[in-house]
């Protein structure tokens, strides 16, 4: 059974002459173990979707089940859960707190939990990802940008969720850093999360195991990386592999 | 870690802001321990001045015909053919009461006419002396009469006999020594013969008996309760209030306080309006750091409970700060303006205040925000939107 099922999906904005349609009866499956970029044009509808499968941003039309369960059915404070039980977020930005250090910046989702071992399960979040106890200690602006990047998937693994959510997860890092960061997601779908990445670079589709590309609200390929490319940026030819709705 | 452990990084994060917030209760707070201070300071002064100014209480017979007045207050029975009077014990029992350690003095009163060249004048048997200590307003020419030959005049009375101290005066065919004159007080005492209790008790045949006693309290606040206890203990008198120097007090300790406290309500709503609008400000500034918390699973009341704690510290700051600084200029105050001439004494009563308004105005001014902070959509708060 596929961890995420998109089900004819569709997210307007706007109404009347201002109606724009961000995605239109989208749909797709995701496995856990899938390593999944979104790639598409600036407005394309990528970001969209992303805060879809998020549980952030309750579609027009259509449904998001994940492990089968009717996300935007449940209400807010359900939905926040789901949220943490099942999905872990990489920002684009990596958005870490900066007053918080490392560790208590992987502790975050586990704050407003009332049980034990919060701290021993940050640090073994952090080990995971090559960090130690003394870079623990560190505020984000004490560390690199790669150890920045660690440390957000730290905090997005420290729950164990099935779905790892990553929004250009390499795109303000440099070339060395970025890589790292998508080895480390590499990881992640080899251990089991199912892993979307919404990026616009080629170059970070090279570990992946699927891409779909978007182009105005509608899938326009879902294939392997290396037959569904796009040319450039603002591409014209579309590739080659299934074309979706 | 737990959402404290979050709620006080976030404020050593945002110093400036957090110092705004403190700085503003802190003067809300301390505009009301200040004001407090010195209106209760002030009542207390007041209430001394004014309770030393005379009798807040009469205690007469209980009776329905009244005839002789004095201190406005009606002597029972005068002109009825028959003057009732207090038992002896009266004096005894005034003093006894519960409350007794709020009466400053009892001073017991007989009035009785009495004769001289032929003329009728009202005389009062009291203790003279601890008279003259509660009104204050006597100015004594010569002095008091300390032996039961001794007299005092009021100045009407003194007007009419044209006797000057060290005179002699027959009264009821008894010789007595003028000792002194009260000069012109406007009230009954210039038509009064005052000499000791057991001089006119002698004088008169009327033995061991009062008219009335005045009971002067150690505070108008007493005043009610020692009202109630001595018509308990002394079931056949009749005990009076005298209601203008309580009600003047009470009219006074109210406008100043109303006006202290209207003062005070101002200052607090400005500075909750300066607390609300620095929140909603740094509400506004963490949008993202707010959409990150929603995005790893806090609920919206994880986020407004956040805000909250961090309310409730700067609450606590600000009461800290603003009971010191009230406190402090409590002191201040009297000694810059010695006309006022007050003397201020902490009181716990204030500092609890000034705690609690710390917290009602932090966390009042704090619940918009919060529930602002709580409501924010993540994915807009991401930029997702």
């Amino acid at each position: 059974m596929a961890i995420v099922r998109v089900d004819e999906v569709s997210r307007h904005y706007g109404e009347g002459d201002a109606r724009v349609v961000a995605l239109d009866r989208v749909s797709l499956d995701i496995e856990r173990g899938d390593y999944t970029a979104i790639m598409g044009p600036s407005g394309s509808g990528k970001t969209t979707l992303l805060s879809i499968l998020g549980s952030m941003n309750p579609p027009t039309d259509g449904r998001l089940l994940v492990d089968d369960i009717d996300v935007y059915a449940l209400s807010q404070e359900r939905q926040a859960d789901l949220r943490r039980e099942y999905i872990g977020f990489v920002f684009q930005q990596l958005e870490l707190i900066p007053y918080l250090s490392a560790l208590e910046n992987v502790m975050l989702p586990l704050a407003i939990l009332k049980e034990s071992g919060k701290r021993e399960r940050a640090l073994d979040a952090l080990c995971r990802v090559g960090l130690d106890e003394r870079k623990a200690r560190r505020l984000p602006s004490e560390l690199s940008g790669g150890e920045q990047g660690r440390v957000a998937i730290a905090r997005a693994v420290v729950n164990n969720p099935p779905i790892v959510l990553a929004d250009e997860p390499v795109g303000s890092l440099d070339q060395t850093t970025g890589r790292q960061i998508l080895t480390l997601l590499r990881e992640l779908a080899d251990g089991g999360h199912a892993v979307i990445m919404v990026t616009h670079n080629p170059e970070s589709t090279a570990e992946v195991d699927r891409v779909i590309q978007i182009r105005d609200g509608r899938i326009t390929c879902d294939e392997r990386p290396e037959i569904c490319t796009l040319p450039e940026e603002e591409g014209e030819a579309l590739p080659v592999g299934g074309v979706a709705g | 870690m737990n959402l404290r452990a979050i709620a006080v990084g976030s404020l050593k994060r945002r110093k400036g802001k957090a110092a705004l917030v403190v700085l503003g209760i802190a003067v809300a707070v301390a505009a009301l321990v200040l004001v407090l201070s010195l209106v209760l300071s002030l009542r207390a002064t007041m209430d001394d001045k004014l309770s030393k100014f005379g009798s807040n209480l009469v205690v007469t017979p209980a009776s329905s015909r009244l005839s002789l007045s004095y201190g406005g207050v009606s002597v029972a029975g005068a002109g009825s053919g028959e003057i009732p009077y207090l038992t002896d014990s009266a004096l005894q029992e005034v003093r006894s009461v519960p409350s007794a350690a709020q009466v400053t003095a009892a001073v017991p009163v007989l009035l009785q006419p009495v004769k001289i060249d032929g003329r009728t004048f009202l005389a009062m048997g009291t203790d003279v002396a601890e008279s003259s200590t509660v009104k204050l307003w006597w100015r004594v020419q010569g002095r008091v009469p300390t032996a039961p030959g001794e007299v005092l005049m009021g100045q009407s009375v003194r007007n009419a006999l044209g006797l000057d101290p060290g005179k002699s005066v027959t009264i009821n065919g008894r010789p007595f020594t003028v000792t002194g004159w009260l000069e012109e007080t406007g009230a009954e005492e210039d038509n009064l013969i005052i000499m000791p209790l057991e001089a006119l008790s002698d004088l008169t045949g009327v033995k061991g008996r009062l008219n009335l006693i005045e009971v002067t309290a150690a505070s108008t606040g007493a005043v009610d309760q020692l009202t109630k206890e001595i018509s308990a203990s002394v079931p056949d008198a009749s005990v009076v209030s005298v209601k203008k120097s309580v009600e003047f007090t009470n009219q006074a300790n109210s406008s100043l306080a109303g006006f202290g406290l209207t003062i005070t309500l101002l200052i607090v709503i400005i500075s909750g309006l300066v607390v609300m609008i620095t929140m909603l400000t740094s509400i506004k500034e963490r949008q993202k750091e707010i959409g990150v918390f929603r995005a790893v699973g806090y609920k919206q009341r994880h986020i407004g409970k956040l805000v909250l704690i961090e309310a409730t510290v700067m609450s606590a700051g600000g009461a800290i700060v603003g009971v010191i600084v009230g406190s402090a200029a409590a002191f201040v105050v009297p000694l810059l303006v010695r006309s006022l001439s007050l003397t201020v004494t902490p009181n716990p009563l204030v500092i609890v205040a000034g705690v609690a308004l710390a917290f009602v105005v932090g966390l009042l001014a704090a619940l918009y925000p919060a529930r602002r902070a709580a409501a924010m959509d993540p994915a807009a708060a991401l930029k997702y939107i």
